[in-house]
């Protein structure tokens, strides 16, 4: 089931879309691509923020675009998290987030405001004006804004990228909750390769305006056909859950959903469900397991293919068990140890390298 | 020694009329002028501030001929009330209106260009007619703008002299306002009047320049 079927052209002088895509009923959708290759453009098309477009879009029981069809930007039941926040100025946060509320007018499930602002951490900043606000802030006060509109589907346009790299590692959780306890589907666009492997369920690959990959957030970081699989800071992502603490060693055990065990640094509570990213260049391969080495986690697994083979170095595509890891050698290890497909290897995946949220 | 007070009063029915009639009909020109793309839009603005440059007389030339019984707008007028514009109240606000235009229009526009199209996209997002938007998220963010406008068109149509006189002459009562009876006193050498009624415009245009400048900066919205 997808909750809009989207058929988006618009064509500028310098610049065009022309993508096909639908967006999941839930989940997100991650919009990845480089800057100027149409994200946010396209975002404002659902949003009807972009009035030259051209195409469909349609719902389950409602057009937003058609040939003779042009819902405004008002009635669409979306809700849209702006690159800059956005907030009004004049208002108190209270107000702001009072402002969408009051001008829905669709029934259904509301959403909990006082959970909501718990959520967000931002229950205590509601008398404050947004100039009183620090950029972490503004931009949780515009997420919690839009959702209490109560919308059919949350557009978020690079909500962290105007935030320093310690802001945004203290929204990341935020939004990170939020996609596991809203049952609306939300399209998040980003530049950011890491982003997105944390958030997004699915993703839309875009270049210059044309849709590259569309599919399974596994695939869309490690397919050959996927442009993010080749990317510099390539890495593939495992779901799993908690399962064993080590509090000596300050060592948590992560269960993999194709039953994998990975040991990654820090005490996490037991059945929490996480999301492992392993870049291919902190993952290495061995003929044997060694028995020796600092490296905690060596698993056996399967070389599927070759995914690029570049002057200096090789990327290579591994199964471990169902889990479909990256790994990036050099031309020299590839040719002294005589990597082919259908090889046993062990694959070695320091502890430390492993990013989680 | 102390003057008639009429031409105070009429000056200051004419200046308060005059800002009124500019706020509605100017908050929409200046909107749009704010928000088109049209190439027209250079002209346009040139023409709405044209009375700032223009010298009164010829604006009161033009209009003088455009609202005579003879002109295009004066003689339909006399159609349809019976009276002739020039030389009458309404005439001067008519007058008035077009020269003070500038003085509301171009505050108006500029505080519309900062308010920007952000702010108001985030209101069609969160479910906000153009309308309900404009008034809710553009006026409070242009209130700076209301004022200035306000203030500086009052007080513009209060030293109004060339325009008047070419339009509404001097009748008591009607076109009689305060420039003029300055100008008629001191023709008949009655300085102490004059003096009087001088003062009190001086005294006027101060206070309102102070309060607009006070209230600018009480009004500002920190981004």
């Amino acid at each position: 089931m997808s909750f809009a079927e989207c058929d988006i052209q618009l064509h500028r002088a310098d610049f065009s879309i022309e993508t096909k895509f639908s967006i999941p009923d839930k989940g997100v959708l991650g919009v990845f691509g480089p800057s100027g290759s149409g994200k946010t453009t396209l975002l404002r098309c659902i949003a009807g923020l972009e009035n030259e477009v051209a195409g469909r879009i349609e719902l389950a029981d409602e057009v937003w675009l058609g040939r003779d069809e042009y819902m405004p930007s008002q009635q669409r039941n979306v809700g849209y998290v702006f690159q800059d926040s956005r907030l009004f100025p004049h208002l108190s946060v209270a107000d702001n987030l009072a402002y969408g509320r009051r001008r829905q007018n669709r029934p259904g499930e509301v959403i909990d405001r006082e959970a909501l602002l718990a959520l967000l951490n931002i229950d205590h900043l509601l008398a404050r004006r947004p100039s009183q606000l620090s950029g972490g802030e503004k931009q949780r006060v515009a997420i919690a804004r839009a959702l209490l509109k109560n919308p059919g589907v949350l557009l978020l346009d690079e909500p962290l990228s105007s935030l320093d790299q310690k802001r945004r590692q203290e929204i990341l959780p935020f939004l990170g909750k939020l996609h596991e306890e809203l049952k609306i589907p939300m399209l998040y666009v980003s530049h950011s390769l890491e982003e997105v492997s944390f958030l997004c369920d699915h993703m839309l690959v875009i270049e210059q305006g044309r849709v590259r990959f569309d599919g399974d957030i596994h695939q869309a970081l490690v397919s050959p056909d996927s442009p993010l699989a080749t990317a510099e800071n390539a890495a593939a992502i495992l779901d799993g859950n908690i399962s064993k603490q080590e509090k000596d060693f300050q060592i948590s055990t992560v269960h993999t959903i194709n039953g994998n065990a990975i040991q990654v640094p820090g005490i996490l509570p037991i059945g929490q469900h996480v999301r492992l990213r392993l870049r291919a260049t902190d993952i290495s391969l061995s003929k044997t397991a060694a028995t020796d080495s600092s490296i905690l986690n060596i698993l056996e697994g399967t070389i599927i293919q070759v995914v690029e083979q570049q002057p200096t170095h090789v990327l290579l595509q591994v199964d471990v068990n169902k889990d479909i890891l990256l790994v990036r050698v050099t031309i020299k290890s590839f040719k002294l140890l005589a990597l082919v497909p259908q090889q046993k290897i062990f694959v070695q995946i320091k502890a430390v390298s492993i990013h989680s949220l | 020694m102390f003057p008639d007070p009429g031409p105070l009063i009429l000056t200051a029915k004419l200046a308060c009329i005059t800002t009124l009639i500019l706020l509605i009909i100017g908050t929409p020109i200046a909107w749009w002028l704010a928000n088109t793309k049209v190439k027209l839009k250079p002209v346009i603005e040139a023409v709405v501030a044209l009375p700032i440059v223009l010298p009164p007389t010829v604006l009161g030339f033009y209009l003088l001929i455009v609202l005579g019984p003879q002109g295009a707008i004066g003689s339909w007028w006399v159609e349809i009330t019976g009276h002739t514009l020039s030389f009458s109240f309404s005439g001067l606000v008519i007058a008035s209106v077009l020269y003070s235009f500038p003085f509301v229009v171009q505050p108006l526009q500029s505080a519309f260009e900062s308010v920007g199209r952000d702010v108001m996209e985030a209101a069609y997002t969160l479910g906000a007619k153009p309308l309900d938007a404009f008034f809710t998220v553009a006026v409070p963010l242009a209130k700076r703008g209301f004022l200035t406008g306000s203030v500086l068109g009052f007080a513009h149509t209060l030293g109004e002299f060339g325009v008047v006189l070419m339009v509404g002459g001097n009748i008591p009562g009607e076109t009689r306002v305060v420039s003029i009876a300055i100008y008629d006193h001191v023709e008949s050498l009655e300085y102490g009047q004059a003096h009087v009624l001088a003062a009190v415009l001086l005294a006027f245009a101060f206070v309102a320049m102070l309060f607009m400048y006070v209230a600018n900066h009480r009004l500002k919205v920190k981004p």
